[in-house]
């Protein structure tokens, strides 16, 4: 493991922003903390780098305990939510302002700032002042400043929340393949589940101050394996009564059940339904237009569930009575998670 | 539609002529027309008696005595500025409230007690005399704050004390700690932070505070009037001002507007320097 921490606690006053965290990264890999606002994964981020101290537990970085190593001397880079770049400083001087500290000859500054400079795409640029270059351009200076001094493990804290829509997707793809190519150690902070998926390799789910579960993120969506991850993945409705729909395993001790729109199979009246006898009738309430799919609100037995319709299938009304059939649920017992298929998949085809 | 929004546009623009002409005529009553007639006043007796007036042994000694409280005023709480305005906003311990408002003190407190004040403490019955005479009696020196220029300088530095830190709190505060926190991060020190990467910020906030700073200790009355007794020696400008005019002759009543002149034209310097620098400051704000 190259960084990994053992047993940390931290409070800020009465609140546990950290409880009892342990866990492990290997080297070169780019993994995601991934957790809603105030779970505590920045503030574990921030002790990582040595801005903030555990209570107690232990960090270490490459084998060593760093808790009573500086932040200057742990060898990181960190990219902050608001970039943080010197406003006062061109990009030029605030890619270089590290290189400068660590007293390296003039000439070798200014080819590793160049070169920087120009792997982030911004050649040409470098006279200019942070006000003068837009979220996108800002984040990469960010993002240039914090890798100019080599370090060995590189700290993005919401890199893409300041940026608009369309180019958080461009950088999304830029920064992952830009960490691949420098085989950098990489740790990021977001609250965004798609972010996480499709950027890490592997994702840390927080929740008040605790790990809930670490995986790759097909892993974690795939098999969630505590209540929590289990609801905040996928855009899960509850099933307050899952017995209400039909030949799911009945078990006992059952706290909650969720069911994600790609579990949930929508189906008019004129169409045909293999699991027919498994299926149950529901009221389409409201349908949203999603770009590329249609998300429709029906109501089973009282129950609001999310689910979508593809474009290319024949439209469904508002009011209108479909037939709902549910390929598997994800039911919670005290922390636990386990997954339920729906057993008419299994009995047909044993039948077959 | 269109009438009414053509009656919007009328009545708007009432208000701003009226409001124009409540702040034009404030203004002109209460600062331009007093102030001129400062002007006037210190030249009914000739160009010649004005400059006579102003090279006199007591108006050239006032204008030293001011000069001096004014530099050292500006100097200490300058530093003292920085210095507290960073700890108050970097740094998080108990009492930090009190001090916030500790500083405040010279802006409700009467400089009048401010005067008292220093005489109590460093009068002859004051708890601070006897340390003060034996530092005399160690080192052979007669050093006197009382009715000195010494307690003319404290004085003054007490009635300016918030001003410097008062400009940059607000600055400190909104710039937040992420820049330092990532400089810090790449190793430098706290020094080279504050110059390379705080110090551009709060730049132009200080210079405001100086000028506020040097303003008010030029015109301080109240505080070092308790502190200073001797004309010729320990008087500053405004002392000897209001001991020219309360002398009462018509020669030194008009000596008086003089030395008011002096005042208010050092005023005006120093509010066309804060507009120059502010106007730059805007032009520039990417700039070093």
């Amino acid at each position: 493991m190259y960084v990994e921490l053992r047993n940390i606690n931290k409070y800020y006053g009465d609140f546990k922003a950290s409880d009892n965290v342990s866990f492990g990264i290997e080297q070169g890999k780019l993994v995601a903390l991934l957790g809603p606002s105030g779970s505590g994964k920045t503030t574990i981020l921030r002790m990582i780098a040595g801005l903030e101290h555990p209570d107690d537990g232990e960090i270490l970085i490459d084998g060593k305990v760093v808790n009573n190593i500086p932040a200057s001397q742990r060898g990181i880079g960190f990219v902050f939510q608001s970039y943080a770049l010197f406003r006062y400083m061109t990009v030029y001087e605030n890619v270089a302002f590290g290189l400068e500290l660590q007293k390296a000859p003039k000439e070798e500054i200014k080819k590793r700032v160049l070169e920087l400079i120009e792997l982030v795409g911004l050649k040409g640029m470098e006279k200019r002042y942070p006000n003068q270059l837009s979220g996108g351009q800002r984040q990469r200076v960010a993002f240039a400043r914090a890798l100019a001094p080599n370090p060995k493990l590189l700290l993005l804290d919401e890199p893409f929340a300041a940026i608009d829509a369309k180019v958080r997707q461009e950088l999304r793809s830029w920064l992952k393949n830009t960490i691949e190519k420098l085989g950098i150690t990489s740790i990021f902070v977001t609250h965004d589940q798609d972010e996480a998926i499709e950027v890490a390799d592997e994702i840390i789910i927080t929740n008040k101050g605790r790990i809930e579960q670490k995986g790759t993120p097909i892993e974690v969506y795939r098999n969630p394996k505590t209540a929590f991850s289990a609801s905040f993945f996928g855009q899960p409705s509850e099933l307050p009564n899952y017995n209400a729909f039909r030949t799911f395993e009945q078990r006992e001790n059952i706290d909650k059940a969720f069911v994600r729109p790609e579990f949930v199979k929508v189906t008019k009246k004129s169409e045909v339904q293999v699991y027919k006898n498994s299926a149950v009738e529901g009221t389409v309430e409201q349908i949203f237009f999603r770009g590329d799919t249609l998300e429709l609100l029906i109501n089973v037995n009282n129950t609001l569930i999310t689910a979508r319709r593809g474009l290319d299938e024949e439209l469904v009304g508002i009011g209108e009575k479909v037939d709902v059939f549910i390929y598997r649920i994800f039911v919670t017992e005290g922390e636990k998670a386990y997954l339920l298929p729906n057993l008419a998949i299994r009995e047909e085809s044993v039948v077959i | 539609m269109e009438i009414l929004d053509k009656k919007e546009q009328r009545s708007k623009r009432i208000t701003k002529y009226i409001l124009i002409a409540v702040s034009v005529f404030f203004a002109v009553t209460m600062l331009i027309i007093p102030l001129a007639a400062v002007i006037v006043n210190s030249l009914r007796e000739g160009v010649s008696f004005y400059f006579k007036a102003l090279s006199t042994k007591y108006v050239l000694s006032a204008l030293i005595v001011t000069l001096i409280a004014t530099v050292l005023a500006v100097l200490v709480n300058t530093v003292f500025g920085i210095i507290a305005s960073y700890l108050l906003t970097k740094f998080s311990f108990k009492g930090k409230n009190v001090l916030s408002t500790l500083i405040d003190i010279p802006f409700s407190i009467s400089p009048v007690i401010a005067g008292l004040a220093f005489i109590m403490t460093f009068g002859r019955l004051g708890w601070a005399s006897g340390i003060i005479d034996s530092i005399n009696n160690a080192l052979g020196t007669n050093i006197k704050i009382v009715f000195a220029i010494p307690g003319v300088v404290l004085a003054t530095i007490f009635v300016t004390f918030p001003f410097v830190s008062r400009e940059i709190i607000p600055v400190l505060n909104t710039i937040g700690k992420d820049e330092e926190e990532a400089a810090a991060l790449m190793g430098a020190g706290g020094f080279h932070i504050f110059r390379k990467i705080t110090f551009p910020h709060i730049k132009w906030a200080l210079v405001y505070g100086i000028i506020l700073c040097t303003a008010r200790a030029l015109g301080e009355f109240g505080a070092v009037h308790a502190l200073s007794k001797t004309r010729g020696e320990t008087f500053t400008l405004p002392l000897e001002i209001d001991a020219l005019y309360m002398s009462g002759s018509a020669d030194s009543i008009t000596s008086a507007f003089a030395a008011s002149s002096l005042l208010v034209l050092i005023a005006v310097a120093v509010l066309i320097l804060r507009n120059v620098l502010e106007y730059r400051a805007k032009n520039k704000p990417e700039k070093e």
